[in-house]
C-alpha cells in the first residue's frame, strides 16, 4: 500500500470517528477491522481524545449476562441488602456515549439480538422490568480482530454500522498526522446537523450508486444521506453539497459494494482456457502494486493532500455544479477507488464480500443438547442427567432467593429437612445444566477443479452432490462448502452453509475454465477444514479432479513445478488427518491422480465408478460416519 | 415511546402489507412469515402495524387482558371476581410484542418473582412476553435462528393457545393466543417444516429493484427522521383511511360466502402441489375470505384464490432436490394450468 493510499485511509478513518461522534445513533457505528495494535490504539486515543473526551466508552466484555447488559436485579446486592436493588444494564449506561465490542467477530448471536434490539427502538426496558421504555442512543465502536475469511463480524450487526474502517494495511509513517478536530468543532457540528439540508438530488445520486454496486439494504443508503449531513455539519456549512456526497458514498458504501456497476468491462476474468504461462500479463493482486486511485479527504485546513497521480476527478470546491449524471460518474469512481484491488477479481466473479461477509455459520449454528465439550454457553435449568453436568454456581444463585420462602416452608411442613439455616434449600427447579457450545455434524467441503473443456461435467456433478447433501440436512444438520480451483486462485463459491436458497444461488453462477492451481486449492481446502475443526465440526473433503496440475503455489504456470507443489500440499492434508474423497474426474484413471490421493491419505475413486452427484452424496455420507 | 413510521408510508411491498393487513382483518388466518434480506424494511412494516390496530377492551390490570365479554377469564381474574371484586374495563392499545432472538426462556413463558419472593417471601407469578402478547402479536425477529427448544415452546403454545407452566408447586396456566409474525434470511438458515406449518402466510421480501421506489423510500425515511410529528400529521388521513378499511373489512368478514366451485379448485390446487395436511386448505379458505371483505366483495372467487395461493402455499411445498425453481415459482407454475 503506498503511503498516500495510506494516509487517505487513515483520514477516512478519524473522519468516521468524528461523524460517529456527531450522529452516533443515526450512524449506528464503526466496525473497525485491525489486529490488535498501534496504529488501532492511535485511533482509538485519537477518538477519545481529540474528539469525544469526557464522553462514555463503555465496553461491552464478551461472556456478558443478560443482566449485565439490559438490566435487572441485582442478585448480589439484593441479597446482601436484604431488598431488592436494581441495577440499569450497560447499554442503558451508555446512554448519550458510545459502547466498545471487543473481538467483534465472536459475540454471540444472542447478544448481537439484545444489542440491536436496543438501536433498533432507540429506548431499553426500565431494570425493574416495567413497561416503562427509558432513552438509550448510543454509537458502536467494534473491534474486529478476524483474520479468516469467515470469521468476520456478524452481517447482522454489520448491517448496522455506517462505516467500516481497515487498519491492517496501514504503516506507522501512514499515521503521522492527524485531522484538526477537536471537542468544540463536534459540539458545533452536533448543533447543526438537525438543520442541515440535502438536496434531494443527492439523495437521488446516493441512491443509484448504492444499486449500481448491487447494495440492496435501505438502511445503507439512510446511512450514506446521513453520513452526508454529518459532513456538512462538521465542516460549517449549511447544506449538504457535492463534496460531502463523494465522501459519503465512499465512507458508507464502498465496503458494501458486492458488486461492479454493470456498464464497465469485466476485468481480466476470462482467461483462457490454457496454461498461463506467465503472470505478467495481468496484475497479480497485490496490495503493494496498486497505485492510489483514492481521493484526499477535503478536509478544510488538515488536507494533506498531494496531487493524486491518476485521473480520478478530484471535486474542487470552486467547480460549478455538474449535472446528475457527471455526479454519478463521480460517486462511482470514488467507490470503484475505495475497493481493493484483490477484491475486485472476486467482485467481478460475483462473490461479493457480501458473501464472504455471511460469515461461516460456526458461530450462529445450533447447541448441541449432550455436548459435554466445546464453548460454555448460556446455562439452561435442566436435570443433570444422560451426561449432561450440573452448573453449580448457577444453580445456588438460583436457589438463593427463594432461602427464607423455603425455610418457612419445611418448618410448617415439620420437614425432616435437617433445619438448620446453615444449609442452603435447593429443589429441582433450580438445578441448571452446564452446556457448550458445539457444532454438530458434518461440513462437506467440495474442492472442484473447474478447468479445461470437461469443466461444465465436472461442475454440474458436484453441483448435483452439493444438493443432494443439502436436500436432507433437516435430518443430518450437515452443512456443506464448496472451493473452485480458477484460472490461477482457488476461491471460496460457497462458505459452509446448511441453506439450500444460498448454496444455488451461489452455485448457479459457478463459471468454468481456465487453469489447474491444485496445490492452491489444496490449501485452500486444508485451511478451511481446519477452521471448521476449531468450531467443533467435522470436515469432509471431496476433491473433484484429474489430477493434472498446471498453476504453481505462486500461481505462475508450470506443469513439473505445479505438481511437486501439489504433492506438498497433499502431504500437508495428511499431516493434518483429514477424511478425504478424491474422485478422479479423467476419462481413464491416471496416475497422476492416484499418486496426489496416496498422497493425502483419500479414498480414491475413478470417476467411471462413481457417476453421478447421488453417488457422491452417498460415498461422502458413508465416509463422514466411519 | 418512539414514534413508529407510519404504515400508508411504505413503499411498494405490496405483498407484505397485504399479508399483514389479512391477519389483522381475520387473525384466524394464523400469523405471517417474512423472508428476505436485511435493510428490506420488515421489522419497520411491523411496528408500523400497531398503528393500524383498534384497540381493544380488556379487564383493567390483568395482565393478561382478559376480554371482558369472554365466557371465561384467566385465572387472575377469575380470583378477583371471587374475592368480590368488581372488574372494571378499558380500552388498550393491540399489544405488538417483540420477542428478541436471545430472549431466556423465562423472559417468554414467565417465571416466579424473584422480587416479591425476597421481599415478602411470596410467590407470585410473573408473567413473560407470551401473556403479554395475548390477543395481540408476537413479533420474532430472525425466526429462523431461534433455539430449538424456545421454537418447540411456540410451535405448542401457538397450537393449545395456552401457555402452562409448572414451577415450585405453582401450577399456572393462562391463555397465550397471538398472531405470530416471524421474519428471517433463509439463507442464514432454514426453518423447521413443523414451525413454517405454524404460519398462515408467507411473503419474500426484496429490495425494490425499482430505483425511483428506492429514492422514495429513503427520502421518506429521511423526512420522518427530520420531524417525524410533522411526518405522521402528513400521513394521518391515508393512516384513518386504512384503518377504517381494516373495520369495515372485518364487519364485512361474516358475510363472505365462497362458492362451491371456488373451494374445489383450492382443494385440487393443494393436491397438485402436494401440500401436507389440511392447514394449506384451511388458510386458503379463511385467507380468501379475508381477501373478499378487504376487496369490498360479498363473494369469494377463484380470483381470490389465484391471488392468495403463493402467499398460503409457498412455504407448504415438500422439497424437491430435482426442482431447482423457488417454491414461488413452483405455485405460480401449478396456478398456470389451472387458471
Amino acid at each position: 500500500m503506498t503511503t498516500q493510499r495510506g494516509q487517505s485511509t487513515w483520514f477516512d478513518a478519524q473522519t468516521t470517528a468524528a461523524l460517529l461522534a456527531i450522529d452516533p445513533h443515526g450512524l449506528g457505528g464503526i466496525c473497525v477491522k485491525s489486529q490488535f495494535g498501534p496504529i488501532r490504539d492511535g485511533w482509538f486515543a485519537f477518538m477519545q481524545t481529540q474528539i469525544a473526551p469526557g464522553i462514555q466508552f463503555q465496553k461491552i466484555p464478551l461472556q456478558i449476562q443478560d443482566e449485565q447488559l439490559l438490566g435487572g436485579l441485582d442478585l448480589e446486592a439484593t441479597l446482601s441488602y436484604g431488598k431488592p436493588i436494581y441495577s440499569s444494564g450497560l447499554l442503558a449506561k451508555s446512554h448519550g456515549g458510545f459502547i466498545v465490542l471487543p473481538m467483534a467477530e465472536r459475540i454471540s448471536p444472542h447478544t448481537i439480538a439484545h444489542i440491536l434490539q436496543v438501536v433498533d427502538r432507540g429506548e431499553v426496558r426500565h431494570p425493574q422490568q416495567t413497561a416503562e421504555l427509558t432513552p438509550c442512543e448510543f454509537g458502536m465502536i467494534a473491534f474486529d480482530e478476524g483474520i479468516a475469511p469467515d470469521e468476520s463480524m456478524h452481517p447482522r450487526l454489520a448491517e448496522h454500522m455506517a462505516f467500516e474502517v481497515r487498519l491492517d494495511q496501514l504503516s506507522q509513517n501512514d499515521c503521522t498526522d492527524s485531522l484538526e478536530i477537536n471537542p468544540t468543532v463536534i459540539a458545533e457540528a452536533k448543533k447543526r446537523l438537525p438543520e442541515i439540508e440535502c438536496d434531494t438530488r443527492f439523495i437521488e445520486s446516493l441512491t443509484q450508486s448504492a444499486a449500481a454496486f448491487g447494495v440492496d439494504s435501505i438502511r445503507a443508503g439512510l446511512f450514506a444521506v446521513r453520513a452526508a449531513k454529518a459532513l456538512a455539519a462538521l465542516r460549517n456549512q449549511d447544506a449538504v453539497t457535492e463534496d460531502e456526497v463523494v465522501d459519503a458514498a465512499r465512507l458508507v458504501l464502498t465496503h458494501r459494494a458486492t458488486r461492479m456497476p454493470s456498464s464497465r468491462e469485466e476485468q481480466g476474468l476470462d482467461e483462457p482456457d490454457a496454461e498461463p504461462d506467465s503472470a505478467e500479463d495481468e496484475e497479480r493482486p497485490n496490495e503493494d502494486q496498486s497505485t492510489s486511485e483514492q481521493e484526499q479527504p477535503e478536509q478544510d485546513d488538515s488536507n494533506q493532500g498531494k496531487d493524486s497521480d491518476t485521473d480520478a476527478n478530484q471535486p474542487k470546491e470552486n467547480m460549478e455544479q455538474p449535472s446528475t449524471d457527471d455526479l454519478e460518474e463521480l460517486l462511482i469512481e470514488a467507490i470503484r477507488a475505495g475497493i481493493p484491488p484483490n477484491a475486485l477479481a472476486q467482485l467481478t466473479a460475483g462473490l461479493g464480500r457480501a458473501n464472504s461477509k455471511q460469515g461461516s455459520k460456526g458461530q450462529f449454528g445450533q447447541l448441541q443438547k449432550n455436548a459435554n465439550s466445546g464453548r460454555p454457553a448460556e446455562s439452561w435449568r435442566g436435570l443433570p442427567k444422560g451426561g449432561k453436568r450440573l452448573d453449580l454456581l448457577k444453580t445456588i444463585r438460583a436457589a438463593v432467593p427463594w432461602q427464607t420462602m423455603r425455610q418457612a416452608e419445611s418448618k410448617v411442613k415439620q420437614s425432616a429437612v435437617n433445619n438448620q439455616r446453615s444449609r442452603i434449600q435447593i429443589r429441582a427447579d433450580d438445578l441448571h445444566i452446564k452446556r457448550y457450545q458445539q457444532r454438530q455434524g458434518v461440513v462437506t467441503i467440495f474442492l472442484v477443479d473447474a478447468s479445461g473443456s470437461s469443466a461444465t461435467q465436472r461442475l454440474a456433478e458436484a453441483k448435483g452432490a452439493v444438493e443432494q447433501l443439502l436436500a436432507d440436512c433437516y435430518i443430518r444438520r450437515d452443512e456443506v462448502a464448496m472451493i473452485a480451483l480458477r484460472g490461477r486462485t482457488a476461491d471460496v463459491v460457497l462458505p459452509p452453509t446448511r441453506s439450500l436458497v444460498r448454496a444455488k444461488r451461489n452455485l448457479a453462477a459457478l463459471p468454468g475454465g481456465g487453469g489447474t492451481p491444485l496445490a492452491t486449492g489444496f490449501a485452500a481446502v486444508n485451511e478451511m477444514a481446519l477452521s471448521i475443526r476449531r468450531k467443533g465440526m467435522t470436515p469432509l473433503i471431496v476433491v473433484m479432479t484429474d489430477g493434472v496440475a498446471n498453476v504453481t503455489l505462486e500461481g505462475v504456470g508450470g506443469r513439473e513445478r505445479a505438481h511437486q507443489d501439489a504433492l506438498q500440499t497433499a502431504r500437508q492434508l495428511r499431516a493434518a488427518g483429514h477424511a478425504i474423497l478424491f474422485i478422479d474426474t479423467a476419462s481413464a484413471p491416471q496416475a497422476l491422480a492416484e499418486a496426489l490421493a496416496n498422497e493425502m491419505a483419500a479414498q480414491y475413486l475413478p470417476l467411471p465408478y462413481i457417476n453421478s452427484g447421488k453417488a457422491i452424496s452417498q460415498r461422502a455420507a458413508h465416509l463422514a460416519r466411519q | 415511546m418512539a414514534l413508529n413510521f407510519p404504515f400508508t408510508a411504505i413503499v411498494a411491498q405490496d405483498e407484505m402489507k397485504l399479508a399483514i393487513a389479512l391477519s389483522t382483518i381475520e387473525p384466524s388466518i394464523g400469523g405471517v412469515l417474512i423472508f428476505g434480506d436485511r435493510g428490506t424494511g420488515k421489522s419497520t412494516t411491523i411496528r408500523s402495524l400497531a398503528a393500524l390496530l383498534p384497540p381493544m377492551k380488556v379487564v383493567t390490570g390483568c395482565p393478561y387482558h382478559c376480554d371482558p365479554g369472554a365466557p371465561t377469564l384467566c385465572f387472575a381474574c377469575e380470583a378477583r371476581k371471587a374475592a368480590g371484586d368488581k372488574l372494571k374495563a378499558n380500552l388498550v392499545p393491540v399489544p405488538v410484542v417483540d420477542m428478541p432472538l436471545g430472549a431466556t426462556e423465562d423472559r417468554v413463558v414467565g417465571a416466579l418473582d424473584i422480587e416479591k419472593a425476597l421481599s415478602q417471601g411470596v410467590k407470585v407469578f410473573e408473567p413473560g412476553l407470551l401473556a403479554k402478547a395475548n390477543r395481540g402479536y408476537l413479533y420474532i425477529d430472525e425466526v429462523n435462528l431461534l433455539e430449538d427448544h424456545l421454537v418447540d415452546l411456540l410451535i405448542d403454545v401457538s397450537a393449545s393457545g395456552e401457555n402452562v407452566v409448572e414451577r415450585e408447586g405453582l401450577s399456572i396456566r393462562h391463555p397465550a393466543r397471538f398472531v405470530l409474525i416471524g421474519s428471517g434470511n433463509p439463507e442464514e438458515g432454514e426453518l423447521r417444516p413443523q414451525m413454517l406449518d405454524r404460519f398462515g402466510l408467507s411473503v419474500e421480501v426484496r429490495t425494490p429493484q425499482d430505483l425511483a421506489h428506492r429514492i422514495d423510500i429513503i427520502k421518506r425515511r429521511d423526512a420522518f427522521e427530520r420531524d417525524p410529528v410533522a411526518f405522521l400529521a402528513q400521513y394521518e388521513d391515508s393512516e384513518n383511511e386504512f384503518k377504517e378499511k381494516i373495520l369495515s373489512s372485518r364487519k364485512r368478514l361474516a358475510r363472505v360466502t365462497i362458492g362451491d366451485d371456488v373451494l374445489t379448485l383450492a382443494t385440487k390446487l393443494c393436491a397438485q402441489l402436494g401440500t401436507d395436511g389440511l392447514r394449506g386448505e384451511l388458510t386458503l379458505m379463511r385467507g380468501m375470505r379475508a381477501l373478499a371483505a378487504f376487496d369490498g366483495a360479498r363473494k369469494a372467487t377463484a380470483e381470490h384464490l389465484k391471488r392468495l395461493a403463493p402467499l398460503a402455499l409457498r412455504h407448504r411445498l415438500r422439497r424437491n432436490p430435482l426442482d431447482d425453481s423457488s417454491s414461488t415459482t413452483r405455485v405460480e407454475r401449478v396456478l398456470a394450468d389451472f387458471f
